[in-house]
């Protein structure tokens, strides 16, 4: 194979040592981090555009276990809802804020919402218009970088923005990646 | 010109790790939506947690506690003056105290009255010779002092000479109930009736008991120099 000693070729060399292992491994994990933190965002956000849907981004830890902080929560408004489920509404005890609880009881006009981490149910009642929608969809961690942003948590922001960075560099050092060519160096090879 | 083919194997890695994390992240939004929505409608966040029963007393003193120093003490050198302290008894002599116990429970059941603890020295043994009286009291009262006031009001009608100061207006409370009544050796060690049954009020509710006691008369002189001890309790269980 002489194109093993073209220099021309060098980014499609051969597999040479640790080094060479090193990047191909790194390139592989780089693809995978890329993918999950592209995919999630995109699954924790397209759902959103949907009429009647919408997206949130739990800041508190009053559905732990089962819903934690920076998990994106994604819901769908319904004409009716039941006990023991878990809805997104306006909390009328945090003016302007929307809280995600599990509905203890609703009767009528009364709609009685409880955390699951809380020992009791919320203070002040809900009314039924108040529920925005029912949890359908759970996106684990993805909100995250959203939170300390907001929380000004710079450290593990920045170093989930390295980590992104990383993860691109780590792709684009593949050892065996096929080099983007302008069309004219292609032609040209077409040529030989 | 030939170039070095990249290995299919390697090839394979490569395309297949961005399916791969598709799938995992599918199944991760999967498992986590289930978990966190779907299985758990109608019938997640049940709780059991027991019903309580808390008894305190406060040992004629106004202070409530579940352990209250004993009300009838042999401190002193010498008090026939005043009937609470039991030292230097003779024949014949008498004593009235009132505690007023407090339930705050949340579930309604009996309270129960039982003597323990029987400490029948120094020889010789009195407590076959100390006759003790127990009667329960009801009361309206709404709070701690006024159930001790009660208390105290009481004990001033039945016995003046005992009554503590804080004792305003003697007062016998209607529907009283003996619990135990006989020398201190013979009283249960089992918890009896009281007449009281709590209704589970977890702000408290009271009850008065007025406890009496007489070392018998026409006694001969083997008793001198004898002691007895007893401790009173109040228990209250409900459920099997």
């Amino acid at each position: 194979m002489d194109g093993e000693d073209d220099p021309d070729e060098g980014a499609s060399s051969p597999p040479t040592g640790f080094l060479w292992w090193l990047r191909f491994v790194g390139s592989v994990l780089g693809r995978f981090w890329l993918t999950l933190v592209i995919g999630g965002t995109l699954i924790a956000t397209l759902p959103a555009a949907l009429p009647g849907w919408s997206a949130y981004v739990v800041k508190s830890g009053s559905m732990e276990p089962k819903i934690m902080i920076g998990d994106v929560v994604i819901v769908q408004r319904r004409s009716d809802y039941t006990d023991g489920q878990v809805v997104t509404f306006h909390n009328p005890a945090l003016e302007g804020a929307l809280t995600t609880h599990r509905l203890v009881s609703i009767h009528g006009d009364s709609v009685t919402t409880k955390g699951d981490a809380n020992v009791s149910d919320d203070p002040r009642t809900s009314v039924p218009s108040d529920i925005v929608g029912l949890g359908r969809i759970k996106v684990g961690w993805i909100g995250l970088p959203m939170i300390w942003l907001q929380q000004h948590h710079w450290v593990p922001f920045l170093l989930f923005w390295l980590s992104v960075a990383g993860a691109v560099a780590a792709w684009r050092s593949d050892p065996e990646l096929i080099p983007h060519q302008p069309r004219h160096a292609r032609a040209r090879t077409a040529r030989v | 010109m030939s170039i070095h083919h990249r290995s299919r194997s390697r090839n394979v890695l490569r395309a297949g790790v961005i399916p791969a994390a598709l799938l995992m992240l599918g199944v991760m939004v999967w498992q986590g939506s289930t978990a966190a929505f779907t299985a758990t409608t109608g019938n997640t966040g049940n709780t059991w947690s027991a019903a309580s029963l808390t008894l305190t007393n406060d040992g004629d003193v106004g202070t409530f506690q579940a352990g209250t120093t004993a009300i009838f003490a042999t401190g002193g050198t010498s008090n026939i003056s005043v009937p609470q302290k039991t030292n230097f008894l003779i024949p014949g002599q008498t004593g009235t105290k009132c505690i007023t116990v407090k339930a705050t429970g949340n579930v309604p059941g009996p309270v129960l009255f039982n003597v323990s603890n029987l400490v029948t020295t120094p020889a010789p043994d009195l407590t076959g010779s100390l006759t003790v009286n127990v009667q329960y009291g009801p009361t309206a009262a709404a709070s701690d002092a006024a159930a001790h006031l009660a208390c105290d009001n009481w004990i001033k009608s039945v016995a003046p000479l005992s009554a503590p100061a804080s004792a305003t207006t003697p007062a016998t409370p209607t529907g009283v109930v003996a619990v135990a009544s006989g020398v201190l050796s013979g009283l249960s060690t089992t918890g009896v009736s009281t007449g009281w049954t709590t209704a589970g009020t977890a702000t408290g509710e009271w009850g008065l008991f007025l406890i009496q006691w007489t070392l018998n008369s026409g006694l001969g002189n083997t008793l001198q120099g004898g002691g007895a001890g007893a401790a009173f309790n109040w228990s209250q269980t409900v459920g099997t």
